[in-house]
């Protein structure tokens, strides 16, 4: 249906775009990687356990570890080939999990589950628990709990904001995919006992909302472009009008909320019985030589991406103090000259979005199926300022998009104090955008103190 | 330390106003007022600023060297 506008949202902020580096980009297949390494936790939720050993061979989608519980997600090969360990490693993000280590054999033999003909709503929701599908914007929560809630709801919401900057893989998928994600969409929907499916998407991506317009059972909204307008709370409001209330679900108010590649990943575990092993990632930032958009198996090396984006951008630096002597032995000459070193331009690397992505140390790391981008910010983008104390201008409160004051949780939290940080801040409600760490001028570290607090609420229970 | 990978907690790009920024426009926005009255009042509204200035720098500068 034609676009509508929605509504104005208090808080949040407009972060630089960076968008322009990776946006005209198509997805590109990104070649085979020689071994990939699967992590077993690879949702919210109790990480799988492995059903696979050492020296196995295992097809492309084959299980090679099965989900432990309600909230838990299947993880399966990325490539065929032979498993050659399982370690524990420490992930990205500082967790210990297991890794599973598989060798490809270049053949890429694939292992799908039967495809469905006409499904009905049981038949979709065994198939997105078999698939492995999680939330792919990021956060992981296993597809298949969304799909069954508690409580009837009656609007799917399709989240095709991507309002997090440098990130462009949700915008090439729907430019690119369209209509598997509006048959995704149907899908879940069907699941969900739901008529009403509505897209969100930012003006920024005028080309994509102009390709969902003529499909006549998708309302599609026009989202302000601001930062965290992808939030689940945030989404609903602005395009159905209902506030979240704080601790509360969006089932409870008879939304659900998934974002284009979940919906993508559906249609293709339903249509083709693929199980969830690739997605998009956008390798960006302004230290990157060739910025693209990839689609890229779950547990390939990051260094072999940044390999084949062109590797990192370096700069020269010419040493003053040190020189170069070439001397000609046939002309008997000799010429000297400054030494040139080549430095890299790399000053932070992230795996995920700037405003909520982990921090990585080195380049020894794996994708995960949440990975939606590895970016190289250099110098004058990435933020590494040592902080100066508070003003107490309360931008932080005035940018919240959960209308919370964390200024209060930053306060209480530095003295020790977490119980008053938690109940002055109202800490718990807290979906860790990122938008008060943005905007602080004094450039405290908000969010910091915000997950301590959290985790002293966590340890408390 | 200034060319090797930084690390730290998200968020990973951040605004480019800072704390010197912001008081710079209070100075700046102060500045009319504080010419206009040195303008009125004479060299004593002048003299009246800068004590000021220096009273609020020499405490500030005590107390830091205090609370090392």
């Amino acid at each position: 249906m034609k676009a509508v506008k929605g509504r104005y949202y208090f808080g949040g902020v407009h972060p630089r775009g960076g968008k322009e580096l990776a946006q005209d980009c198509p997805t590109e297949v990104m070649p085979l990687p020689e071994e990939v390494a699967v992590s077993c936790a690879q949702s919210l939720g109790k990480p799988a356990e492995p059903i696979v050993e050492a020296g196995q061979t295992v097809k492309c989608g084959e299980l090679i570890a099965k989900s432990d519980g309600a909230i838990s997600s299947d993880v399966f090969a990325s490539v065929s080939g032979t498993v050659t360990e399982i370690k524990e490693l420490t992930a990205a993000n500082g967790a210990v999990e297991s890794f599973i280590f598989i060798k490809s054999d270049g053949k890429d033999e694939k292992a799908y589950l039967p495809p469905l003909t006409e499904p009905d709503a049981e038949a979709i929701k065994a198939r997105i628990r078999d698939c492995g599908i999680v939330g792919l914007g990021g956060a992981g929560f296993p597809t298949a709990v969304k799909v069954a809630p508690k409580t009837p709801v009656d609007t799917l919401i399709v989240n095709g904001a991507e309002c997090e900057p440098y990130l462009t893989c949700d915008h090439r998928l729907m430019l690119e995919r369209t209509d598997e994600i509006v048959r995704g969409a149907r899908y879940v929907a069907r699941a969900l006992g739901v008529t009403s499916i509505i897209i969100g998407i930012e003006v920024n991506k005028p080309d994509c909302i102009a390709k969902f317009e003529p499909y006549e059972d998708i309302k599609v909204v026009k989202l302000a472009k601001k930062y965290p307008t992808g939030g689940e709370k945030q989404l609903a409001y602005i395009t159905t009008g209902k506030r979240i209330g704080h601790g509360r679900l969006p089932a409870d108010y008879g939304i659900t909320v998934q974002n284009v590649a979940t919906c993508f990943a559906v249609c293709e575990a339903v249509e083709q019985g693929k199980p969830l092993y690739e997605r998009v990632v956008t390798v960006s930032g302004k230290a990157v030589k060739q910025p693209k958009n990839l689609w890229v198996r779950v547990g390939t090396p990051v260094q072999s991406i940044i390999d084949y984006c062109g590797g990192e951008v370096t700069e020269q630096i010419i040493e003053k103090d040190l020189q170069t002597v070439k001397i000609d032995v046939k002309n008997k000459t000799a010429t000297s000259e400054n030494l040139v070193t080549e430095k890299s331009t790399v000053k932070k690397v992230v795996q995920g979005g700037p405003m909520t992505g982990v921090a990585l140390a080195d380049y020894d790391c794996y994708t995960h199926k949440t990975t939606s981008g590895i970016l190289l910010l250099n110098k004058s983008e990435a933020a590494a300022e040592e902080p100066t104390p508070c003003l107490n201008c309360g931008k932080c409160a005035d940018v919240c998009p959960m209308h919370l004051m964390p200024m209060n949780t930053a306060f209480y939290s530095a003295a020790g104090d977490f119980e008053a940080a938690a109940k002055y801040g109202n800490t718990a409600y807290c979906i860790e955008c990122g938008a008060c760490e943005y905007i602080c001028p004094a450039k405290r570290p908000l969010i910091q103190a915000i997950r301590k607090t959290k985790a002293y609420l966590h340890n408390k229970k | 330390m200034d060319n090797s990978i930084v690390i730290s907690t998200p968020p990973h790009v951040k605004s480019k106003r800072t704390t010197r920024g912001i008081m710079l426009d209070v100075c700046i926005a102060l500045a009319p007022a504080a010419i206009a009255g040195c303008v009125f009042f004479g060299w004593q509204a002048l003299l009246i600023i800068l004590m000021s200035v220096f009273a609020c720098v020499a405490t500030e500068f005590v107390y830091f060297f205090y609370s090392k």
